[in-house]
C-alpha cells in the first residue's frame, strides 16, 4: 500500500516552520501527522503554517489533530495559520468554523507576514 | 553401461578370463579328451568366485544409496528366504535319509526310486530357486528388469520343455552333451540376475533393528547350507543323486547366486545393525512428531497435548519417567507425568524442585547427571532422590520461559545430544499449541469484545428516541445506519412545551467507543439544558461552556439545533459546525449554511459570537432535511461537497408527499449508486403540517381571548 498521506516541512525563520499535508487526512493517517506536529513543536517552532495545497481529503479526525496543538501554541504566544487550501478543503473548514478560529490565507507569503506582524505585536 | 563403469579393471578382466575358460572347456568337453570331473569342478570354482569377485564393487557402492519402500522389501525377501530355508532344510534331510537307506540297503533296489524322487526334488528346488530369485528382482522397478525377467522366465519354460522332451526320448549321454549349451544358457542368466540383484538399492540400511536381526541369521543360514550344498551336497553321480545333468547344474548356479547374494544381505545387515539404532529413532521421532502434530490439530485441551508428550518422551527414552511442569511466577505446576515411579515419584519432583533455582536452568537445554549435583555444595540431593540422569527441556511461548519438560533416569550419564535434540521437537509442538490456544483464546476474547461493542451499539442506539413527537404539527422520519461499531451520530426531539419542540441532530467526531461515550454524555447534558432553554442559540452556547476544555481536545461536536414555536409560527435554526441543512418549501430548497463553530472547538464567548441563528416563518418552509457527513460521504464518493449537492438535487427533484417517502427515495438513491453504508449515517426530514389550518385555529382563539 502506497502511503496515503505525506508530510514535509521547510523551516523558513526563527520559529517558524511550514508544514505541507499532501494525500487523504482521516483517521488512520491522523496520528501520523500529530506525530509530526509535536516534534516540529517540540524543536521550539511556535508559528506553524500548514499549506493544504495537496490535501485530497480531511476528516473530522484530521481536523482534530490541528484542534490538539492550537491553543497550547496560542498560551506560547505561537499560533497555526492555513494557507492554499483547495476549494473543497476550504469549504470543510468553513462548515466546522476553521475560519472562524484559525487564519486562513490564499498563499504561503501572506501568511508569514502574519506571523510576523504578530511576532513584532508579541516583541513589543 | 554406467553400471560397468563401476567395475574394477581386475573384476572385468577376471569376467573376461572366465568366459573365454567356459567356451574353451566346453569345446574341450565336447571332444571328449578330458577328464570331465575335474575340470568341470575347477571351471565350475573359477566361475562362482568370479562372480563374486564382479560384484563385490557393488557391494559396497550399493551400501551408499537410498532405498525407496524398504519395509515392504525387506518384509518380501524375508518370506522368500523363509520359503526356501525350508525347502533346503527338507531337501537335507531327504539327503541324509537316503544316504542313511543307500548304506543299509542295497542302491540296486533305491535306485529306480532315488531317480523318481529325485527327478521332482531337483526339479522343484531348480525352479523354486530361479523363481524365487525372479520374484526377488521383480521387485526391481525399472522397466529393463521386468523385460529381462520375463524373457528369462519364456526361456526357461522353452529350455525346460525341450529338456523333459530329451528325457524321456534321448539316453544319458546325449543329455549331458545337450546339457553343456544349457549350462552355458543358465550360466548367462544367472549373471544377469545377480547383476540386477546388485543393482538394487540398499533397502537393509534403514529396515528396522528386528528385521536386520532376522536377515543375520537367515542370511547366516543360508550361506552355511549353500556352503554345503556346493561343495558337496550334489555332485554329480555322488552324494546326493542327480539322475539329470541339467537340473544338476541349474540347481548349482542357482545356488551359487543365492550365496553370493546372502553373502550380501549378511554383509549389508552386519553393517547396517549399528546404524538401525538411529534409524529407529528416527523412525520413531518422525512417527512421534506426525502424531504430536496431528493431535495439536485436533485437540480440545492443553493437558492431552501435556499426557501424550509425557508418554513420547517415556516411551522413546527407553521408559524414563518424564513431567512437564508449567511455570507461574515462581510457583510451578506439574501438569503431566509418566511412568513415575517409587524411585521418581511427585514427592521427590517436588523435592527435587525445591532444592534447584529454576531460573538456573530456565535459558538452555541441559542434560544434568548427578555427579555434577553432588559436586555443587549448596544443593542438597534429597535421600530418596533415586534417579542419577536428568534431561531438562525448557518450553518457550511468546518468547517467554512457559516450563520445563523433566525426564529422568536411574542411569548415570544416561541422556545424550539426540535424546535432547528429540525431546526438544516435542517440546516445540507443545509451544505451538500452546500458542495457538492462546490465539484461540484471544479470538475468543475478541469475538467477545466486539460482541460487547454490539451490546454498546444497542445501548447507544436506544438513546435516540424510540417514539416521535406526538405534536400533530410535525411529521418525521429519519433513517440511521449504524457503521459497524458504536458511532457517533445522534439527534433527539425534546418537547419543551406544547408549542415548542426542540429538534436536535449532531455528530460526535471520530468512531468507535470514544464518541459513543460522548454521545451518551450528551444526551443527559440535553436533557439538563433543555429545561430552561430560551432559544436555541442559547442552548448550544451552553453546550459549548458545559464542554469546552472538559473534553478531549481532538474530538469536537457539530450540531444543528431547530428550535420550532408553533405559538409564534416561527423556527430558529442554529448551527454550530454541522452541515447545512436544507429547508424546502414548494419548488424552492433553501440551505441554511450559517455561521457557528463546533462545539468545544473555542471557548464559548468567542463561540457564542460567531454563532448565528436563523428565524423562518413557519408558513416558509414545509420540508427540514437535516443529515449527518456520513450520509452525504457516501452519496458524493467520499466528497462532502459533492454529496451535498447530489442530495440537494434529490429534495429538490424527487416527488414526495411525506417525510417517509423522501428518506426512501434517499436510500434508494444510495443504494443504486452501489454504494454501501460503511460509516454512521443519519438521516432526519421533517414536515411541518396544517400551516393554514393551525393558523385559523390559533387566530380563533386570539379572537376569543379578545
Amino acid at each position: 500500500m502506497t502511503e496515503k498521506l505525506s508530510i514535509n516541512s521547510q523551516k523558513i525563520g526563527k520559529q517558524l516552520e511550514i508544514i505541507f499535508v499532501k494525500g487523504i487526512l482521516d483517521a488512520h493517517s491522523a496520528p501520523d501527522l500529530e506525530k509530526f506536529v509535536a516534534e516540529t513543536i517540540a524543536q521550539g517552532n511556535i508559528y506553524l503554517l500548514f499549506n493544504l495545497k495537496e490535501l485530497d481529503y480531511i476528516s473530522s479526525a484530521g481536523l482534530g489533530v490541528f484542534m490538539a496543538f492550537v491553543e497550547d501554541l496560542r498560551n506560547r504566544g505561537g499560533d497555526i495559520k492555513f494557507a492554499e487550501l483547495t476549494e473543497k478543503i476550504y469549504s470543510i473548514f468553513e462548515l466546522l468554523g476553521f475560519h472562524l478560529i484559525f487564519d486562513i490565507v490564499p498563499t504561503n507569503d501572506q501568511a508569514i507576514e502574519l506571523f510576523n506582524q504578530k511576532k513584532l505585536r508579541t516583541n513589543e | 553401461m554406467d553400471y560397468f563403469k563401476t567395475l574394477s579393471p581386475f573384476a572385468i578382466l577376471l569376467f573376461v578370463v572366465i568366459v573365454l575358460l567356459l567356451v574353451f572347456t566346453d569345446i574341450a568337453f565336447i571332444s571328449a579328451s578330458f577328464d570331465y570331473s575335474t575340470i568341470w569342478k575347477l571351471v565350475d570354482w573359477l566361475f562362482f568366485s568370479g562372480i563374486l569377485g564382479l560384484f563385490l564393487p557393488s557391494i559396497k557402492k550399493s551400501l551408499h544409496t537410498e532405498v525407496i519402500s524398504a519395509t515392504k522389501f525387506s518384509g518380501r525377501f524375508l518370506e522368500t528366504t523363509k520359503f526356501l530355508f525350508y525347502l533346503l532344510l527338507f531337501y537335507f534331510g531327504y539327503f541324509v535319509a537316503i544316504s542313511l537307506l543307500k548304506w543299509l540297503v542295497s542302491a540296486k533296489y533305491l535306485f529306480l526310486f532315488d531317480k523318481a524322487i529325485n527327478l521332482v526334488f531337483n526339479t522343484s528346488i531348480s525352479f523354486a530357486l530361479v523363481i524365487s530369485q525372479l520374484f526377488w528382482l521383480s521387485n526391481l522397478k525399472t522397466k529393463g528388469a521386468k523385460k529381462l525377467i520375463l524373457s528369462f522366465i519364456s526361456l526357461l519354460g522353452v529350455f525346460a520343455f525341450v529338456m523333459a522332451i530329451n528325457f524321456f526320448f534321448s539316453d544319458e549321454m546325449e543329455l549331458e552333451e545337450n546339457a553343456r549349451v544349457i549350462d552355458t544358457f543358465f550360466s548367462i542368466a544367472g549373471i544377469v540376475i545377480v547383476f540386477f540383484a546388485f543393482k538394487m538399492k540398499n533397502w537393509i540400511a534403514i529396515s528396522s533393528r528386528y528385521v536386520i536381526k532376522r536377515l543375520i541369521l537367515y542370511s547366516t543360514l543360508m550361506i552355511v547350507l549353500f556352503i554345503i550344498l556346493l561343495s558337496q551336497g550334489f555332485h554329480f553321480q555322488k552324494g546326493l543323486y542327480f539322475s539329470n545333468f541339467f537340473f544338476f547344474h541349474l540347481t548349482q548356479i542357482m545356488s551359487a547366486i543365492f550365496l553370493v547374494n546372502y553373502i550380501r544381505v549378511f554383509y549389508l545387515s552386519i553393517i547396517s545393525l549399528p546404524l538401525s539404532k538411529i534409524v529407529e529413532q528416527k523412525v520413531y521421532e518422525v512417527n512421534s512428531l506426525s502424531y504430536l502434530t496431528k493431535i495439536v490439530r485436533n485437540f480440545n485441551k492443553i493437558e492431552d497435548i501435556c499426557n501424550v508428550i509425557t508418554e513420547l518422551s517415556y516411551n522413546s527414552m527407553n521408559r524414563s519417567p518424564a513431567i512437564l511442569v508449567f511455570l507461574y511466577g515462581n510457583s510451578f505446576e506439574i501438569k503431566s507425568h509418566y511412568g513415575l515411579n517409587s524411585n521418581f515419584n511427585l514427592e521427590n519432583v517436588h523435592n527435587f524442585f525445591r532444592n534447584i533455582e529454576l531460573s538456573e536452568i530456565n535459558s538452555s537445554k541441559i542434560i544434568y547427571s548427578f555427579e555434577e549435583f553432588e559436586l555443587n555444595e549448596d544443593f542438597e540431593k534429597p535421600n530418596d532422590l533415586l534417579f542419577k540422569s536428568l534431561c531438562i527441556v525448557p518450553i518457550f511461548v511468546r518468547e517467554k520461559l512457559f516450563g520445563h519438560l523433566i525426564v529422568a533416569n536411574p542411569t548415570e550419564h544416561f541422556f545424550d545430544e539426540d535424546d535432547l535434540n528429540l525431546l526438544s521437537s516435542f517440546v516445540e509442538t507443545l509451544s505451538i499449541a500452546v500458542e495457538n490456544y492462546f490465539l484461540i483464546k484471544d479470538t475468543i476474547e475478541k469475538e467477545k469484545y466486539r460482541k460487547e461493542l454490539l451490546i454498546a451499539r444497542d445501548i447507544q442506539l436506544s438513546f435516540l428516541p424510540k417514539e416521535f413527537p406526538k405534536t400533530d404539527r410535525i411529521e418525521i422520519s429519519s433513517f440511521i445506519h449504524p457503521s459497524e461499531e458504536v458511532g457517533g451520530d445522534f439527534y433527539d426531539f425534546i418537547e419543551l412545551s406544547e408549542d415548542k419542540l426542540f429538534v436536535i441532530i449532531g455528530d460526535v467526531s471520530g468512531k468507535g467507543l470514544g464518541a459513543a461515550f460522548y454521545m451518551a454524555l450528551l444526551k443527559g447534558i440535553f436533557f439538563t439544558l433543555s429545561k430552561n432553554i430560551k432559544t436555541a442559540k442559547d442552548f448550544l452556547i451552553q453546550l459549548n461552556s458545559s464542554l469546552f476544555r472538559k473534553i478531549d481536545r481532538q474530538i469536537h461536536i457539530t450540531i444543528t439545533a431547530l428550535l420550532f414555536d408553533f405559538k409564534n409560527e416561527q423556527v430558529e435554526v442554529v448551527r454550530a459546525g454541522h452541515l447545512p441543512t436544507f429547508v424546502k418549501s414548494g419548488n424552492d430548497t433553501l440551505v441554511v449554511k450559517t455561521n457557528g463553530i463546533g462545539i468545544s472547538l473555542a471557548k464559548t464567548s468567542y463561540f457564542a459570537e460567531k454563532l448565528e441563528s436563523l428565524s423562518l416563518n413557519i408558513s416558509d418552509a414545509e420540508y427540514f432535511v437535516l443529515f449527518t457527513d456520513g450520509l452525504v460521504e457516501i452519496i458524493g464518493d467520499k466528497d462532502i461537497n459533492k454529496g451535498i449537492e447530489k442530495l440537494k438535487q434529490i429534495v429538490e427533484n424527487e416527488v414526495f408527499s411525506n417525510p417517509k417517502e423522501l428518506v426512501e427515495k434517499v436510500i434508494e438513491n444510495v443504494r443504486r449508486n452501489g454504494t454501501n453504508f460503511d460509516d454512521d449515517a443519519t438521516l432526519l426530514v421533517l414536515k411541518v403540517k396544517n400551516v393554514s389550518s393551525t393558523k385559523i385555529e390559533r387566530y380563533d382563539r386570539e379572537v376569543i381571548n379578545q
